[in-house]
């Protein structure tokens, strides 16, 4: 089987987006968490597209979004939380938030998020984040280890299940 | 339409078998009550089963076969008229039930097409109108002359003219929001639903004053997009099939090139 034949037979909308910057909440408001790359499958960047911050939906159906920020603080000692929700057409998606509390900037975690959610084409999809506080730099951390590959700031996966 | 012509030869179906049951059970009953009146009384042995003359009485199965039966089919005959009549009548209130639907239905997708172009042309003044507004922001003038009186009209009719426009994409939304209500029980729930995502991710944009004074349209790009998605939906909509045509939902170049292929 030839690799046209191969795209051919793809019917599913998925892809996979990350972003390779430090991104932290300067604001108590909730930010918008941007992707700066999208990984190229086959014919994933033609199902789901993406504008900063806005993942767009190209096919009508049931999806299941899979989250992995990885989380970080850059100053302070004291316990602070920090929320990452799923927004659908800039309306917040329910029961979707996920939180973790940090202490201080040694502490690194990855805190999945997941959903199964209907939606349309032209739909967008948004990972907003807000934390308790604005001045400790918290927020996602992008690293580049030595001899290994990049810690993206966060990986999003979405896969059309229908 | 077909499901519905299926319906009806169910109905017809269900309609003779009930009519046959009445005759049946009619003539059954019957046939037995004649035939216990029959075995009570005597009757002449030469005469044969069904014969009819005047010195013979008539017997049971005579009875069923000459009065019952044709009683019986003249009654199934009359209930059959009646029955189908009502079903006449039945079928002419579907049909234009049916008919009124579909007239509904072309009506809300042409309004909800003239409306949503409406406001991808009023999402486009509104970009316009604050990019007009920004280039008059940052002119150069002199204070005290000609120049900053221009300038300042420029800013502040520009700027009243984008809480307009503002106001009356709202008022759109309100309009498109009400028409796919009112129309929500003869579209698909898919339509329905891409509809109002448009409608809610619209209602939600903001023109946001950043700190150098400048106007921006946030998202302007992503909502141009999810408009243009849901006008090719709209316009995929045959009004002699009364059905949305299976759009190639991946195909980004045909969009770009088909569909409005001026709007800013």
């Amino acid at each position: 089987m030839d690799l046209t034949q191969q795209v051919r037979d793809i019917r599913k909308a998925f892809g996979q987006f990350s972003s390779s910057k430090t991104q932290v909440c300067n604001t108590l408001k909730p930010i918008e968490i941007e992707f700066d790359a999208q990984e190229d499958v086959l014919e994933a960047t033609q199902s789901i597209d993406f504008d900063k911050g806005d993942v767009i939906i190209k096919k009508s159906g049931i999806y299941l979004v899979i989250a992995g920020p990885q989380i970080a603080k850059l100053r302070g000692a004291r316990n602070r939380w920090i929320d990452f929700w799923l927004r659908v057409n800039n309306v917040d998606l329910p029961n979707s938030n996920v939180r973790r509390v940090l202490t201080d900037s040694q502490e690194k975690d990855v805190i999945p998020m997941n959903a199964v959610c209907p939606l349309n084409r032209g739909d967008t999809l948004n990972i907003m984040m807000a934390a308790e506080t604005e001045g400790e730099g918290m927020g996602i951390e992008a690293l580049q280890p030595d001899g290994e590959p990049t810690i993206p700031s966060i990986i999003l996966t979405l896969v059309q299940l229908d | 339409m077909p499901s519905s012509l299926s319906t009806k030869k169910q109905v017809h179906k269900s309609l003779l078998t009930k009519t046959l049951l009445v005759f049946f059970i009619f003539v059954s009953s019957t046939f037995f009550i004649h035939m216990s009146f029959a075995a009570t009384g005597e009757r002449d042995a030469s005469c044969h089963v069904l014969e009819i003359s005047e010195h013979c009485d008539l017997s049971g199965i005579g009875h069923l076969i000459y009065g019952d039966l044709m009683v019986g089919g003249v009654l199934a005959l009359f209930f059959h008229h009646l029955a189908h009549k009502n079903q006449v009548r039945i079928d002419k209130i579907i049909n234009s039930n049916e008919e009124h639907r579909l007239k509904r239905k072309d009506f809300a997708v042409f309004h909800l097409k003239s409306q949503v172009t409406s406001m991808l042309f009023n999402l486009g003044r509104i970009k316009k109108t604050a990019e007009f507004y920004n280039d008059a922001l940052k002119s150069d003038y002199h204070p005290l002359t000609l120049e900053e009186k221009e300038r300042n009209w420029k800013v502040r009719t520009l700027n009243e003219r984008i809480k307009f426009e503002e106001e009356k994409l709202g008022r759109l939304l309100d309009v498109i929001r009400s028409t796919l209500v009112g129309a929500q029980d003869v579209l698909e729930p898919e339509v329905v639903m891409q509809t109002d995502g448009v409608i809610t991710f619209v209602g939600e944009m903001i023109i946001e004053e950043q700190q150098d004074g400048t106007m921006e349209f946030v998202k302007y790009a992503v909502s141009k997009k999810k408009v243009l998605y849901l006008l090719e939906k709209l316009k995929s909509y045959s009004a002699v099939m009364h059905t949305f045509k299976k759009v190639e939902e991946n195909i980004e170049n045909e969009l770009n090139t088909s569909v409005y292929p001026n709007a800013t």
